[in-house]
């Protein structure tokens, strides 16, 4: 028999999860460690029921996966930006999915998906101009007229070669 | 709809996820890499950005030697410090400036038939000068026909080893070549070697000598096994490679945590 976790979204709606699938938070294997037995909903204010179903899925569908190593990446994951097919398929949503998604995997603590989540940040944004960054990212340029010339300062150095 | 502002804990991990990020400074502003783009983007992007961006610096000079993956890049080297150095002077209270983000410095110059140009090495010695206490890792490729560059290459390395190198961990020196008036001879002598090694800094976990020619070979050895009668902080060296056509060997100082464990 598997127990199961109640997850409680931003919008008060409840996930019914294994608890074995809900320790791929590292946030929640805490919790649950701390707490001991309970049937309390766990309570994640943080997250929307959209994005939350989301994390689920993607935590059921990798829950055979070893537990990720707390040590940080090694020189060559670094570089690597590769992403499994069905993760990739996984991660095709609108992009303020994707951010929400990046966030919620912040706050949750499960590092695969939120390298995966980066990981698409990253080729987004490779090989694209500074103007590309901003239309891709509806970014709004933050600098004032004074930084932009501080900056145009700081980069002389490298031009005019 | 705008999404969500990312935080600088996001934009970090992605931006490492770059290609090109364990490229130098020099590099990223020449070939307007992703990274440097990046940069540019928005006050929190560039926030993000620029401590990988000037976590290192490459200074490449003198003549273009074969089987180097690198094109000299001499003339930016006054510029660059002229610029640093200009960004700390007018700095106002607060601010974060580029070189505050250095640790590494990487220094290669090749000078078999022409001179070294002195304003090139002050330049990376200015650079150095503002940054005493935060460099971590130093690595010297130095290959110079003329007797006045080593003497000038060598006053850089003994001044660096004495005074700008205090929370240094990584030093990796490699002589590339000049058999009748090796460098390694001349920083590493046997006479003098105490009052160099001496002063090298408890935080230094390895040290790297290397050198192009195999005559070397012995001296070195030599010096190193002063090295090892000096330091009771010396463990037994952790990789030790000859080859035909240069050698390297590595010393690692035993740091006190793993020497507990």
């Amino acid at each position: 028999m598997t127990t199961k976790v109640t997850l409680t979204s931003s919008d008060n709606e409840n996930f019914s999860v294994n608890k074995e699938i809900t320790k791929r938070s590292i946030l929640i294997k805490n919790m649950l460690e701390d707490v001991g037995k309970s049937d309390t909903p766990i309570p994640l204010p943080n997250v929307n029921s959209k994005v939350l179903r989301k994390v689920i899925e993607w935590c059921e569908y990798h829950c055979m996966d070893p537990l990720a190593p707390t040590n940080e990446n090694t020189e060559n994951q670094k570089q690597n930006t590769d992403i499994e097919d069905w993760d990739q398929k996984f991660i095709e949503v609108d992009q303020e999915t994707l951010f929400k998604i990046i966030l919620a995997t912040n706050y949750l603590n499960i590092k695969p998906l939120l390298d995966i989540g980066c990981k698409t940040i990253t080729n987004m944004i490779k090989g694209k101009s500074p103007e590309e960054i901003y239309k891709t990212f509806n970014i709004v340029n933050n600098f004032t007229p004074k930084e932009e010339a501080q900056i145009r300062k700081e980069n002389k150095w490298a031009e005019d070669q | 709809m705008p999404s969500p502002t990312l935080p600088f804990e996001i934009l970090d991990k992605t931006f490492r996820y770059l290609p090109n990020n364990i490229s130098d400074a020099i590099k990223h502003h020449l070939n307007h890499t992703d990274l440097f783009n990046c940069s540019l983007v928005s006050r929190d992007w560039r926030a993000a950005a620029l401590p990988l961006l000037w976590h290192d610096i490459k200074f490449y000079c003198g003549e273009t030697t074969v089987g180097q993956p690198f094109v000299p890049n001499d003339k930016i080297w006054p510029r660059l410090s002229d610029s640093l150095m200009g960004e700390r002077a007018d700095a106002p209270p607060g601010h974060i400036d580029r070189a505050s983000y250095l640790r590494g410095i990487e220094l290669t110059t090749t000078h078999l038939f022409t001179r070294c140009v002195a304003h090139n090495i002050t330049a990376v010695v200015r650079i150095l000068q503002l940054i005493p206490s935060q460099l971590r890792r130093i690595k010297f490729s130095l290959s110079s026909s003329a007797s006045e560059d080593l003497e000038s290459h060598i006053g850089v390395l003994q001044m660096i080893l004495l005074s700008l190198a205090q929370n240094l961990e990584d030093f990796t020196f490699f002589d590339d070549d000049a058999p009748r008036c090796g460098i390694s001879h001349s920083v590493f002598p046997y006479a003098e070697i105490d009052s160099i090694l001496k002063n090298i800094p408890k935080s230094l976990r390895t040290l790297s000598l290397g050198a192009d020619n195999l005559s070397e070979h012995y001296s070195i050895l030599q010096n190193f096994s002063k090295v090892y009668e000096l330091g009771t902080r010396i463990s037994t060296p952790s990789t030790s490679q000859i080859t035909s056509a240069s050698y390297e060997v590595r010393w690692c100082w035993r740091s006190p945590t793993i020497a507990a464990a």
